[in-house]
């Protein structure tokens, strides 16, 4: 599904991303994990097409993608959700899964997506600056859905959550993942993110150090070592 | 009945203003940029429905189709040209190529049209005048309050319940996130400039009828419409329509008492009383563009 | 007829100097600066038919300049920048509006005629005695603008530009640097309004059209933001390329308007393409393409 080979790119300022080399196959589960500063976000906004500049190659399925815009990835099936607060305050919930309706050329009914989010129903009216960081993170995924993308990119979904909510936001994901759509996702929470991923990267100063299924990578002490700053003498690339 | 009198010109001379606000209150709230050639498009609007009257012979209908139309691609052209090509350039920037557009549009048209004060006679059928509880009304001004009225009202529903709509109310609250997602950032911030030029173009129109236009009136119209505009609440399409109408009455109120000369003065003083009191606006709600410390 | 133009130039070289000040140096956008001007060019016809003399015209006109610049100042200053602007473009439109409409005070439309030359300068009269008058005070904002430049409160107004949560965070008020600013621009075009006052000896309210400010603009775009220098020599190209306008031959209702126009373009295609100027090329801390600074914040909103 996608493929990034020697990824770097970065602000217009020194390179934050110097190497990255990774695949998410279809209907795959991908999380990407690192310490704070490693380049995680910036991975997903060159794939997003928000990043200024990126060099490498970027292919989604098999066709290369990098430069094209998030508009254009859209078209394609790909639906990037960027990290913090991702709503319109002003639009209420409803207005936001229209708002994704016009734009996505596959998109679902609100009606369909909202027997996959019941908990929204009774909020389709309200401004969406007025719902709990919980609420706001359901319809950010509930929108997403409603474009029924192909690949999802989360970046930090659980980040400032309840440990409740973040369990609702991580079930929204394997229901997506169920439907068959590919994920990947960048986490702070490294321990919930590889329990859910399929397969996993870690991220180290803007390259990928070491990749593995979720629970091997939970166990694997170099993990522990990369998140407290050691440097690792790894052979994966 | 003198009071009900200047209560009748005041809300006439608002109406208008409101329809020159609500295009600035629209641009601010998606660049949260203050569009200065905003009263010279209105100006251009009133020489091309002049034109459109007089050198081609056509009835106000088709004349404000001339000058919403043209208004609204002229407006589109300069924010493309000038606006667009500066909007990571920071806040100030483009005000230099604003100020610039603005002397140039004034002087291109003071060369196709010379400098002399004009008016449009209005057709027959808006010639008459009826009384209303002892105060007169003209068909000009019955028909400024329904342009007006009808104009706002297709512009909250185009704002408000289409999907362009929801676009540009996307980008307005935030603009990275909604590049991120994939809305035509581009051209949502494009159908603002048009919808608030063409409604400008109408009040070129509408001030030609109603009083005189030269190549040199949009500065004054354009502040006090941006009077209007911060009176009401910057951001707002509800306050701008409603500060426009309270400035237009204060306007008519003031050159009743001090002379018509004066009443230019009368919206930069409430501009720089609002800002000193309630810098909101009287229906604002957040950022009345106060530095955030 | 040299002479007559060493006039203008001079006058608008002290006010490029006057928004180099508040706008080149401060990040003021001063659009008011034609108020300014009108403002000293008319206190100082006031006075001096009034039979003051020069000393004491000179310095109640920086007084009422600065003065200006406070009113100014008070609504706008803190607020965000664009809204300075556009209180001060009102200021100008109501400058016009009073100058025009206090028949009384000020001769409404017909302006102000046969102002007398300040005593010192009588002996060399005629436009050459005009001339070296406004050149001497020419010489003056120089030495100031210059002078203000190089000291430490020229570097606050810098610092107040380019980061003004930093000037607060070192415990200077950002908010006194920018309103002394917007005064000691306002003194400077007023003192700019005395120069022309005195050397054309007729003021009208046509001084605080809106058009004077965007030449001004212009001239300092063209000199480079910041540097003295520049804003002299943008200031007096200005005018160079005004009298050269004037020998085309063609009647002034088409002259008029196709010059404003043709100033009106050139400010566009600078901004657009050599924002940093011509004479003086503004340096380091601006972003591409920007003849402005962005605030801190801007830039931070950006990455």
């Amino acid at each position: 599904m996608l493929e990034l080979r020697g990824v770097a790119g970065g602000y217009g300022g020194p390179q934050v991303l110097r190497g990255v080399t990774l695949r998410v196959a279809a209907g795959e589960f991908v999380a990407l994990i690192g310490p704070n500063g490693a380049g995680k976000s910036t991975v997903l906004k060159a794939v997003a097409g928000v990043l200024p500049r990126v060099e490498g190659e970027i292919a989604l399925e098999g066709r290369p993608v990098q430069g094209l815009s998030p508009r254009a990835l859209l078209a394609l099936g790909v639906v990037y959700l960027p990290q913090g607060r991702n709503v319109f305050p002003s639009l209420t919930v409803l207005e936001h899964l229209e708002l994704m309706r016009d734009l996505a050329p596959h998109a679902l009914s609100p009606e369909a997506v909202l027997e996959r989010f019941p908990a929204l129903r009774p909020l389709l009216g309200r401004r969406a600056g007025l719902l709990s960081g919980g609420q706001q993170q359901l319809l950010c995924l509930a929108r997403a859905a409603l474009a029924s993308p192909r690949l999802l990119l989360v970046d930090e979904p659980s980040l400032g959550l309840a440990p409740r909510v973040v369990e609702d936001v991580f079930a929204a994901l394997a229901d997506l993942r169920g439907r068959g759509v590919s994920i990947l996702l960048v986490e702070q929470n490294a321990r919930r993110a590889l329990a859910a991923a399929d397969r996993a990267y870690v991220l180290e100063l803007g390259r990928t150090r070491l990749e593995g299924r979720g629970r091997e990578l939970l166990e694997d002490p170099r993990v522990a070592q990369l998140y407290l700053g050691a440097p690792v003498s790894a052979s994966a690339p | 009945m003198i009071a009900l009198q200047i209560l009748v010109y005041g809300l006439v001379t608002g109406a208008n203003y409101a329809l020159v606000a609500v295009g600035y209150t629209l641009v601010y709230g998606i660049l949260k940029f203050i569009n200065f050639t905003h009263g010279d498009v209105a100006m251009v609007g009133s020489f091309l429905a002049l034109t459109a009257i007089g050198a081609m012979g056509l009835g106000l209908p088709a004349a404000v189709g001339v000058a919403v139309v043209g208004c609204a691609i002229l407006g589109m052209a300069i924010e493309r040209v000038a606006y667009r090509p500066l909007r990571r350039a920071g806040r100030l920037t483009p005000l230099l190529t604003a100020i610039g557009v603005s002397l140039l549009l004034e002087n291109l048209v003071q060369l196709v049209f010379g400098a002399a004060i004009r008016t449009f006679s209005p057709p027959p059928y808006l010639a008459g005048t009826v009384v209303v509880a002892g105060a007169y009304v003209t068909g000009v001004q019955i028909a400024i309050f329904a342009a007006t009225a009808v104009a706002v009202a297709v512009l909250a529903w185009l704002i408000g319940r289409t999907a362009l709509g929801r676009q540009i109310r996307a980008t307005a609250d935030n603009f990275d996130l909604a590049v991120a997602m994939g809305v035509p950032t581009d051209r949502a911030i494009l159908a603002v400039f048009a919808l608030g030029s063409a409604l400008a173009g109408l009040a070129g129109v509408l001030f030609g009828m109603e009083t005189t236009v030269t190549p040199t009136m949009g500065i004054s119209l354009g502040i006090s419409a941006f009077a209007a505009v911060v009176l009401g609440g910057i951001g707002s399409v509800p306050g701008a329509v409603v500060g426009a109408l309270v400035l237009g009455v204060a306007e008519n109120v003031g050159a009743w008492f001090l002379g018509g000369s004066w009443s230019d003065g009368i919206g930069v003083l409430v501009l720089a009383l609002t800002l000193l009191v309630r810098p909101e606006g009287l229906l604002g709600r957040r950022d009345p563009g106060a530095v955030k410390l | 007829m040299i002479a007559d133009a060493v006039v203008l130039m001079s006058v608008y070289a002290i006010l490029t100097l006057a928004l180099n000040l508040s706008l080149g140096m401060a990040g003021l956008f001063n659009l008011g600066l034609a108020g300014f001007f009108a403002i000293g060019a008319y206190g100082t016809g006031l006075l001096a038919i009034a039979g003051w003399p020069f000393p004491a015209v000179l310095a109640a006109d920086l007084v009422l300049g600065a003065a200006a610049g406070l009113l100014l100042a008070f609504p706008s200053l803190r607020l965000r920048g664009d809204y300075l602007a556009i209180v001060a473009l009102g200021f100008g439109q109501l400058t016009e509006t009073v100058l025009n409409s206090w028949d009384g005070l000020t001769g409404g439309a017909n302006g102000l005629d046969n102002i007398p030359a300040p005593g010192a300068f009588a002996h060399v009269s005629g436009p050459v005695g005009a001339a070296v008058f406004a050149l001497a005070l020419l010489a003056v904002a120089v030495a100031v603008t210059e002078g203000l430049r190089r000291s430490p409160y020229g570097q606050l107004l810098g610092a107040v530009r380019d980061d003004e949560v930093l000037v607060q965070a070192l415990g200077k008020s950002p908010h006194t640097a920018k309103v002394t600013a917007l005064m000691l621009s306002g003194a400077l075009s007023a003192l700019g309004g005395a120069a022309y006052a005195y050397a054309i000896s007729y003021v009208d309210p046509g001084l605080a059209d809106f058009q004077t400010s965007v030449y001004v603009f212009l001239a300092l775009l063209f000199g480079g933001m910041g540097s003295t220098w520049g804003s002299v020599v943008g200031g007096a190209g200005l005018v160079a390329v005004m009298e050269a306008l004037q020998l085309v031959n063609l009647p002034t209702s088409v002259t008029g308007p196709a010059q404003e126009a043709f100033f009106a373009l050139s400010l566009i295609l600078l901004t657009l393409w050599r924002p940093q100027g011509v004479v003086a090329p503004a340096g380091a801390g601006r972003r591409a393409g920007a003849a402005l600074p962005a605030t801190a914040a801007e830039v931070a909103e950006d990455a």
